[in-house]
């Protein structure tokens, strides 16, 4: 099982709104995944659709590591990846679940605040890197872009392409107005699929069943047949 | 407690909830109005010490050292050591007395009930911020839970008061859900409902906060409200000029 900290250095820059979109992302491309979630008020489940099966785990009990193990343990043959939803980068109760992690990234938004904060990231990092140096730092994702900020979503990629994730979240994909009236983007979906090769997520659920309609043909004709008599059945027979 | 020192905690059970927005605003309009005010950003990436505007660029520094604004008695001070600490309270009025200030404003990041708890024991005001949002409403009991138990805690003597995000944006569904949520919060609610429009919106993505006020604004008026009930609340007089 992979653990992937969804961090954030601001507030309010769609940080477990990406560890939903992105559970859901990971789930429709047959990746177990659920959502461990750090928030002192947590609001992960406010946020999900009803017929979401991600699983939400309450973390902030774990006080150390061997704690922070066993809340995940009854999940590792469920799910082959957790995003941790966190709290601010100093909060304390990261500190257990360091050790863990396999993979962090970085939601922000495109606004010079954001950028400003963005070294007190790599501060935070060389900490974490002293607790956990196998930790790997993913990339930072942009979110709520403004058609707009194209532009400077693209001219920070072109500076530091090595430290962006691929896609950039637009504004309207974090609206903020409930789950029920928000569709995940298809951005969601690609970033889905570059972490599936960057972090080595495994697809562990089943193939979806597949040739339901031309099964559902089949039946209706052989109702028609059992109804209507031989010449239906020839006909049923043709359409085989 | 020291009685010519007050602190005001604007805090929020949600990120991006514009508590750092609301801290600056009502720290300019308080100190526009004479009142020598000093606002403590705790958090570790520095969100209201990163504004940079024509009233906040270079008044923080990293050391715990504010500097005084050259037009408004106003400082900013970042601070993240104080939410470690077992009660921050003593430790900001010495802050406020080095500095002259009247009153703190402590721009609290979505903290922990620990960090919070520790803070309230020595704050006159707990401003909530709340937006409108979904969510927002949904996950609200449990945080209003915890100022009402800390409120009720021996010792303690603060005002809780909620000030609404965003209720002015024109969808239905959101005027809706801000008439709810403003009903939820009677009790403790502010009359000064901070408008987010996209204009607005966009001053604060290009970190031109605090925007212009013009008089007559939605913003400046709204900013000026809320100045005014927390003056009230905390009886604050401005000096006489001499």
């Amino acid at each position: 099982m992979i653990l992937i900290a969804v961090c954030s250095a601001k507030g309010g820059s769609a940080r477990t709104t990406t560890c939903v979109r992105l559970a859901q992302a990971l789930n429709a491309a047959r990746i177990p995944t659920g959502i461990v979630d750090l928030s002192p008020y947590p609001s992960v489940q406010f946020m999900l659709a009803p017929g979401d099966a991600i699983p939400v785990i309450g973390g902030r009990a774990a006080t150390t590591p061997i704690a922070a193990r066993s809340i995940v343990r009854p999940y590792e043959e469920r799910c082959s990846c957790l995003l941790i939803d966190t709290s601010r980068l100093d909060d304390p109760a990261i500190l257990p679940w360091l050790p863990l992690m396999n993979h962090f990234l970085v939601t922000m938004k495109i606004d010079k605040n954001s950028v400003r904060a963005m070294p007190s990231i790599w501060d935070s990092f060389d900490t974490w890197k002293a607790i956990n140096p196998e930790l790997k730092f993913l990339g930072f994702l942009p979110t709520c872009v403004e058609p707009s900020q194209q532009a400077v979503v693209r001219g920070l990629r072109n500076r530091m392409e090595e430290h962006f994730l691929p896609v950039a979240i637009p504004r309207n994909d974090v609206e903020r107005l409930g789950p029920e009236l928000v569709t995940r983007g298809a951005e969601w979906d690609t970033l889905a699929a570059h972490l599936r090769q960057r972090a080595s997520l495994k697809q562990i659920l089943p193939e979806p069943a597949r040739n339901t309609e031309k099964g559902l043909v089949t039946r209706m004709w052989k109702l028609a047949a059992s109804v209507l008599g031989p010449k239906v059945s020839v006909v049923t027979e043709a359409a085989r | 407690m020291t009685p010519d020192i007050q602190i005001v905690v604007v805090c929020s059970h949600r990120g991006g909830a514009w508590k750092s927005s609301v801290s600056a605003g009502l720290a300019l309009e308080l100190a526009r109005g004479g009142i020598a005010v000093v606002i403590v950003d705790p958090a570790k990436a520095g969100g209201l010490s990163t504004f940079d505007s024509p009233d906040f660029r270079g008044l923080s520094t990293d050391h715990g050292k504010g500097r005084s604004h050259d037009r408004y008695p106003l400082s900013v001070v970042h601070l993240p050591e104080v939410l470690s600490s077992e009660r921050p309270g003593p430790k900001l009025r010495s802050l406020a007395m080095e500095l002259g200030a009247a009153v703190v404003i402590v721009d609290l990041p979505t903290a922990a009930s620990a960090e919070l708890a520790s803070l309230l024991r020595d704050t006159h005001v707990a401003i909530a911020t709340v937006p409108v949002d979904a969510v927002s409403f949904r996950a609200l009991p449990p945080f209003l839970e915890l100022l009402k138990e800390q409120r009720t805690m021996p010792g303690r003597s603060f005002a809780v008061r909620a000030a609404i995000v965003g209720a002015e944006e024109q969808s239905p569904r959101m005027k809706e859900l801000g008439r709810v949520i403003g009903e939820h919060l009677q009790p403790i609610l502010l009359r000064a409902c901070l408008p987010v429009d996209e204009e607005y919106g966009a001053l604060i993505a290009s970190g031109s906060f605090p925007p212009v006020q013009d008089p007559g604004t939605p913003m400046a008026l709204a900013l000026e409200q809320l100045e005014g009930e927390v003056r009230s609340i905390l009886s604050l007089h401005a000096p006489v000029p001499a």
